[in-house]
């Protein structure tokens, strides 16, 4: 072979080299389409994360069981309709930016939101005020200390005359102003990429997730299944019920709140590492309650900050076709332990209405006609609102939601280690997480 | 818009004067490692979406260049070329409309040789710069009121042949055939414009990969 021959094969050669791999790879625009597993999944808890971990598997041709300790599945959304003349979302109700994969599902199905557009009004020295005297925005900036929301707003000037507004921007984030990090909680809003305005659907959340995600795996979805234990020492891994019954699965992805977690309520063997243990003690997670109150007349602004009983007030029936005046207590943190600790739903209601009568004079007890309350750290297998971050967290998320011996996987609103926790869009993306990582760890 | 007609007129003018000025239409094929995976996980996490959102792949492109001799070596020439290529990825699931833009603008440098009479082989450096955009349903995607963009900066190296047909005595005309490799880095940005998430998925440090083939039109004499 003489030297031009040589080198004009060699040059082929290399082109074919080059261009061969990718004209194969071009073709296939999904990671994982036909991943011919024969295992079963096992997972643990139906709400957001735990359907939507099904909703994927079933998509994958995937066998996999859901069990939910309670008698309805949808976790910390839900609906409730015997209060006026439409139904309210007992738990999230607001779909937080149109950028994810549930906003794209909301445009594909063709759901109807409204974008809440609601003003900020505050109850501040006694008064109801559109404007307060020094701007509170002081958490969205770099360079924070890793202290409470509380700390640093005193830190910043605001005293003890800004205590329920602070309470307000914290129990947006589920937390007492007391344990969320200004830190990491500004870290978690650098990562947030899904947009800032919050859609409100025409039905309920719970009703969106229902036809959308559940319906499609219906029969996948065991109620009233409470978990005792998970044993993953062996190849197949087994889980125990609480009714004693035994099931076995080749993987387990545990989606439950991470309340439950942090109360071991339920049992692993091996223990889990203690780094993780450690890390789910981390991530923050306080009482939250929300109450409806029916008034004849609409009296009041459409959002209203910094009440010392309920630190957040929202017209509920933005967004809904309704001839009601409904307004939402959106209670976290002290708050709603306080609250829930006054023993009745009565005395619930009675404390926010004479709130509600010092901002307005009264109008709130004379226009009442019913409420409902729904005290979520009650909820035996949910016990809180949604996870924070907290003093002092550091990797906890990451390292809470690490996969353990490539058989179980952990999802949730807690999980999302990308800024979405605290959201339905969030406990979505962490299921995603979970399964992209189980599907890959088969190969 | 007129600032950058009006320069772009006296470029031209200057290059036909000057003898040297080539144009080029091309198609282009492109892999980029790290955006193929975020239009993987974004179509993988949406089972819903019937139409898959299509990766980053076949494109068109455009080229203005200029070129001179060097006295030494005739068969030698240098030149400038400034491209422009253009990558789309739309999908339409039941009017909930996807789409997403990568654009590349790339000055390069180039020296070239005849390998034959009429073959001429190019070696070209380029700094590409780039930039995504996304719309839904032709609105543009945004975070915190204010569009979400991506760019990107790298260096690319890339071999190129072609072969000439002279035309007439002003004109030739070129099939071209060019390989390019480009590394660069990327606003993190990119995975968040493509699938809502920062660094979950992908690296900001990409490579891009492609080849593409085209006319060139070059003109060879000045009129006057």
């Amino acid at each position: 072979m003489d030297r031009s021959k040589f080198l004009k094969l060699s040059s082929l050669a290399a082109m074919g080299w080059i261009i061969g791999p990718s004209l194969v790879a071009c073709s296939k625009n999904t990671l994982f389409e036909n991943p011919n597993y024969k295992g079963k999944v096992l997972i643990i808890g139906a709400g957001a994360a735990g359907l939507y971990a099904g909703y994927l598997l079933q998509s994958l041709g995937i066998d996999f069981q859901i069990l939910e300790a309670r008698n309805i599945y949808g976790g910390r959304m839900g609906k409730f309709e015997g209060l006026s003349d439409y139904t309210v979302d007992t738990g999230a109700q607001w779909l937080h930016g149109n950028n994810s994969i549930l906003a794209d599902l909301v445009k594909k199905s063709k759901t109807k939101i409204t974008n809440d557009t609601s003003e900020n009004t505050y109850w501040f020295q006694n008064q109801l005020v559109k404007t307060l005297p020094k701007d509170i925005e002081i958490f969205d900036k770099e360079g924070l200390p890793d202290i409470s929301f509380e700390d640093y707003a005193l830190q910043q000037g605001f005293g003890s005359e800004y205590k329920f507004i602070v309470e307000s921007l914290a129990g947006d984030q589920g937390a007492d102003a007391s344990q969320l990090s200004a830190y990491w909680n500004h870290k978690d809003e650098e990562n947030w990429v899904a947009g800032e305005d919050d859609f409100k659907f025409k039905d309920t959340y719970f009703h969106f997730i229902d036809q959308n995600i559940a319906q499609p795996i219906l029969p996948k979805i065991q109620l009233n299944a409470p978990i005792d234990g998970i044993d993953y020492t062996v190849d197949k891994l087994q889980v125990k019920l609480k009714s004693g019954t035994i099931l076995e699965a080749d993987k387990v992805i545990v989606t439950v709140p991470i309340s439950i977690l942090k109360l071991n309520e339920i049992s692993f063997s091996p223990a889990l590492p203690t780094a993780k243990t450690e890390a789910f003690q981390k991530i923050g997670m306080g009482p939250g309650m929300k109450v409806f109150l029916r008034f004849s007349t609409k009296f009041y602004e459409d959002f209203v900050l910094g009440g010392s009983i309920c630190a957040a007030y929202a017209d509920d029936t933005v967004g809904k076709t309704t001839n009601d005046n409904v307004l939402l207590a959106f209670i976290m943190g002290e708050q709603a332990a306080y609250l829930s600790g006054l023993g009745s739903d009565a005395a619930i209601i009675q404390a926010l209405l004479a709130e509600l009568d010092l901002m307005y004079n009264n109008q709130a007890s004379l226009n009442f006609l019913n409420g409902v309350v729904f005290d979520w750290t009650k909820e035996p297998y949910i016990k809180g609102a949604y996870g924070f971050s907290s003093v002092n967290m550091g990797d906890a998320r990451k390292i809470a939601t690490q996969p353990i011996d490539n058989k179980l996987f952990f999802a949730g609103e807690a999980m999302n280690i990308n800024g979405h926790h605290q959201t339905v869009h969030g406990a979505v993306e962490s299921a995603y997480k979970a399964v992209n990582d189980l599907i890959l760890n088969l190969k | 818009m007129k600032k950058f007609l009006v320069l772009l007129i006296l470029v031209l003018h200057f290059q036909v004067e000057s003898q040297a000025l080539s144009v080029e239409l091309n198609y282009s094929f492109c892999v980029n490692s790290q955006f193929d995976k975020a239009v993987r996980v974004y179509n993988s996490a949406r089972p819903f979406l019937t139409s898959k959102q299509p990766l980053f792949r076949n494109g068109i492109g455009a080229k203005i260049g200029y070129s001179f001799p060097t006295k030494k070596h005739p068969k030698v020439q240098y030149g400038f070329e400034l491209g422009y290529s253009y990558f789309d990825s739309y999908a339409e699931n039941d009017g909930f409309i996807n789409d997403m833009q990568l654009h590349t603008l790339t000055p390069r440098f180039f020296t070239s040789t005849k390998i034959t009479n009429r073959f001429l082989g190019q070696l070209i450096l380029g700094l590409p710069n780039y930039g995504m955009f996304r719309q839904n349903n032709s609105e543009a995607v945004t975070n915190d009121e204010t569009p979400i963009h991506a760019f990107g900066i790298g260096l690319s190296i890339r071999p190129q042949l072609s072969y000439q047909f002279i035309l007439n005595e002003h004109i030739s005309l070129s099939p071209t055939f060019g390989l390019e490799y480009c590394p660069f880095q990327y606003s993190p940005q990119g995975e968040a414009l493509i699938n809502q998430t920062k660094g979950l998925y992908t690296n900001n440090f990409n490579s891009f990969f492609g080849f593409d083939f085209g006319v060139k039109v070059s003109f060879l004499k000045a009129r006057k």
